[in-house]
């Protein structure tokens, strides 16, 4: 790993000229990761660094996640600032559309101008800046298009835990299974103990050298991908480098610190069968579920899932506001079955799916149900039910 | 039915641990008797027996003054398994006449005997009875106080201690407050008695003469309660079941600990009765809250809210461990370290489960 300690004389003149929109893209990528609670420490910094004649690099860090940025600008004077990503994001939004002029003065300041309009910014000596994971590392990837994976993320990033005590539920698991021919298998899980959510992606002509990898990418990053995929390139290059996940597209790089624990063995979570399967609408699924939903409570987010013959009923009962069913005719003949779930769970996973139609499969009260698309087996999505 | 026609019972063991230490031990009685901690050390006194008593000694008080005070006295640790088992057999007594008993400690209850399954029609029938049957057979005493509300009961059974009856009709509730000074009003402290007789009022029957406004004026939000109850009025229910509202447990060291690993192994200990407790009531709780007592008596607590309610030991303990970190534990010597779990799950509440992986995390 080159750790490299970004030595440059602490007043070094640096001057270039950017164009406003392309440095306010550069800008906006960054403002997820640098800290913008306080600023005076140094990740509320981002670093500006010269590359070429015609480009710098924009770097940001919140140990977590680090994202480089390249950009065309014109250079006067190669060198390097850091400055807080907050201030100069929200100065630089202000702008006309016009090319921006960047100077640095004695002290760590740095002097912005654009039309008549003229700033003076307090930076940090960019010697200063945290020593990050270097761009340029040789790594192993494969290509696969951007679209793939924001719709893979779009299908697990919100089941993803926020509980800070069980670390490992704090991402998203990213799997690689080279497969027998070129293609390899990329599948990503998040659970936050009480749901689970799973999808996977034949890649083809990846053009992976590397072999089958596994691992758990902190919530943070997932989040930032988004951001950072945000551009006009089709397809982003996947690697797994040095305890970090790496995403590389045309002009930005992004490394993903990984989570060093196992991920709980979650195919035990998947019931191979369910007693009842059944096909729903689904918006008409979750019209109903709001409808019934406008009577929950804050604390009490149960919804009761009720199977009686060719019927599905859903009741919501709030002591203080009263009780609403709503019916959908179900193709179902058996033993009736009541299941508690919380309806924000159920929401979440139609709200990902794009099928109009859903299964939706249930076994008992205290058994997971399951949801996925009626034609598309590429995804899955467990519930725990709540106890009633 | 109107509130005046409920016929409530307090029962109150006498020196409940001193009896029950003098009762097991033949050889004590008749002798001061002081269960606690020993009066080398900082502990303080459970409970003294009357012998001990008329020299002074009380509940709460350090055991090293205790026994300046009355230095022949038998110094016992207590032993709350034999407590805990006399209280278990005072409450079956008190269930073989109704199901509205609401016990407020080991030694202490409300009954709420205005039905009863005996069909007794007088309260009284049934305190003498219940006192009696305490005697014959646990062999220990009981003072009890029957009235009209829990607050009347309670101080009836106060009046005449130890093996005392007290009964309190409602035509007779007034008379029997009127003289009695206002400490004992239920929630009456020091310094709300202090600030009542500020205003030159120092008996109930005084208290009940001023409006509730001008009660609440001079003692604030408590004002219209603590004049109700000045006034005999106490609408309070018996509760039969309590539901906790946390579990906890702690320990004050005979010298303050530095060590670290010697907190942390305590700490493991206090985790492992909070979760027992927690699950002996069937409630996991939400957050759990680490109190430390450093050496110059100051303070402090740390607590972390879990999203989920739990009762496992390890989570429990992972967490009271990064509390600890949180704290001075390592640079100043500690006292006292107590860990417990609030938030508890209440009944109405749905219980989201969990995957059956979530137990073996990390």
């Amino acid at each position: 790993m080159v750790m490299n300690r970004l030595k440059s004389p602490v007043e070094a003149v640096v001057e270039f000229i950017i164009e406003k929109q392309a440095f306010l893209r550069g800008l906006y990528k960054v403002q997820g990761i640098v800290d913008k609670k306080s600023a005076s420490t140094l990740l509320a910094n981002v670093l500006v660094s010269s590359m070429d004649d015609n480009s710098i690099q924009l770097v940001a860090t919140d140990y977590d996640v680090v994202l480089y940025g390249t950009y065309p600008v014109q250079i006067i004077e190669p060198g390097k600032i850091a400055i807080s990503g907050r201030s100069i994001f929200e100065v630089v939004k202000s702008l006309p559309n016009l090319p921006i002029q960047i100077r640095s003065l004695p002290s760590n300041w740095i002097e912005l101008s654009c039309g008549r309009a003229q700033f003076k910014l307090p930076g940090i000596p960019p010697v200063d800046f945290p020593s990050v994971m270097s761009d340029d590392a040789d790594i192993a990837t494969f290509q696969v298009k951007k679209s793939v994976i924001e719709s893979m993320i779009d299908k697990t990033a919100f089941s993803v835990s926020n509980d800070e005590t069980r670390l490992a539920l704090n991402g998203v698991l990213l799997k690689v299974q080279p497969n027998s021919d070129t293609s390899l298998t990329l599948s990503m899980v998040s659970t936050d103990g009480h749901r689970l959510s799973l999808t996977s992606s034949v890649v083809t002509d990846s053009g992976y050298s590397g072999q089958g990898s596994e691992a758990i990418i902190h919530k943070k990053g997932v989040f930032e991908l988004k951001r950072m995929f945000e551009g006009d390139d089709e397809h982003t290059n996947i690697g797994f480098y040095r305890r970090n996940i790496v995403f590389k597209n045309d002009n930005d790089t992004m490394f993903i610190r990984q989570i060093e624990e196992s991920f709980p063995d979650y195919e035990k979570a998947i019931p191979a069968q369910c007693q009842v399967s059944l096909v729903l609408g689904r918006q008409e699924f979750v019209d109903a579920i709001r409808r019934v939903a406008t009577l929950m409570s804050l604390k009490s987010n149960i919804v009761r899932v009720m199977i009686h013959d060719h019927q599905l009923s859903l009741l919501s009962n709030n002591p203080d506001a009263g009780e609403g069913v709503d019916v959908l005719d179900v193709d179902y003949q058996g033993p009736s079955l009541s299941v508690g779930f919380n309806y924000r769970y159920l929401l979440d996973v139609l709200g990902v799916l794009n099928d109009s139609n859903i299964r939706f499969e249930i076994t008992d009260h205290f058994s997971p149900g399951v949801i996925r698309g009626e034609a598309d087996d590429s995804s899955l999505f467990v519930i725990m039910p709540m106890r009633i | 039915m109107s509130q005046n026609d409920r016929k409530i019972i307090h029962v109150d063991m006498d020196a409940f641990y001193a009896s029950v230490e003098q009762r097991d031990h033949p050889e004590w009685r008749n002798n001061p008797v002081i269960v606690g901690g020993s009066p080398d050390s900082r502990g303080v006194v459970c409970a003294a027996s009357y012998e001990a008593r008329a020299f002074g000694v009380r509940s709460a008080m350090p055991a090293s003054k205790a026994r300046r005070l009355c230095p022949h006295a038998v110094f016992v640790r207590p032993r709350f398994d034999a407590y805990v088992d006399a209280s278990r057999a005072i409450r079956t007594i008190f269930r073989d006449y109704t199901d509205l008993v609401e016990p407020l400690s080991l030694d202490e209850a409300y009954l709420d005997v205005t039905t009863n399954t005996k069909r007794l029609p007088f309260a009284t029938t049934i305190a003498v009875e219940i006192k009696d049957r305490i005697k014959k057979e646990l062999s220990l005493t009981a003072s009890a106080g029957v009235g009209p509300s829990k607050f009347i009961a309670k101080l009836a059974s106060d009046l005449r201690k130890p093996d005392g009856l007290v009964v309190v009709k409602p035509h007779q509730v007034t008379k029997f407050l009127e003289p009695l000074p206002v400490e004992r009003l239920w929630g009456v402290g020091p310094a709300t008695a202090g600030k009542i007789r500020a205003l030159g009022v120092s008996t109930i029957g005084e208290v009940a003469q001023l409006s509730a406004a001008h009660l609440e004026r001079v003692i604030g939000s408590m004002g219209p309660f603590i004049h109700k109850l000045a006034t005999g009025d106490d609408p309070r229910p018996v509760v039969s079941e309590r539901v906790p509202r946390s579990r906890g447990a702690e320990r004050t060291f005979p010298a303050d600990i530095v060590e670290i690993d010697k907190l942390m192994a305590v700490c493991e200990q206090l985790v492992h009765e909070v979760a027992e407790s927690l699950k002996e009531c069937a409630r996991p709780g939400r957050t759990v809250t680490l109190k430390v007592r450093y050496d110059d008596f100051s303070t402090i607590s740390r607590s972390y809210t879990f999203l989920q309610h739990t009762w496992d030991e390890n989570v429990l303990f992972d967490v009271t461990a990064a509390l600890l970190d949180k704290t001075d534990a390592k640079k100043r010597p500690v006292r006292l370290i107590g860990v417990s779990v609030s938030n508890l799950l209440q009944d109405h509440f749905p219980l989201q489960l969990e995957f059956p992986f979530v137990g073996n995390l990390p």
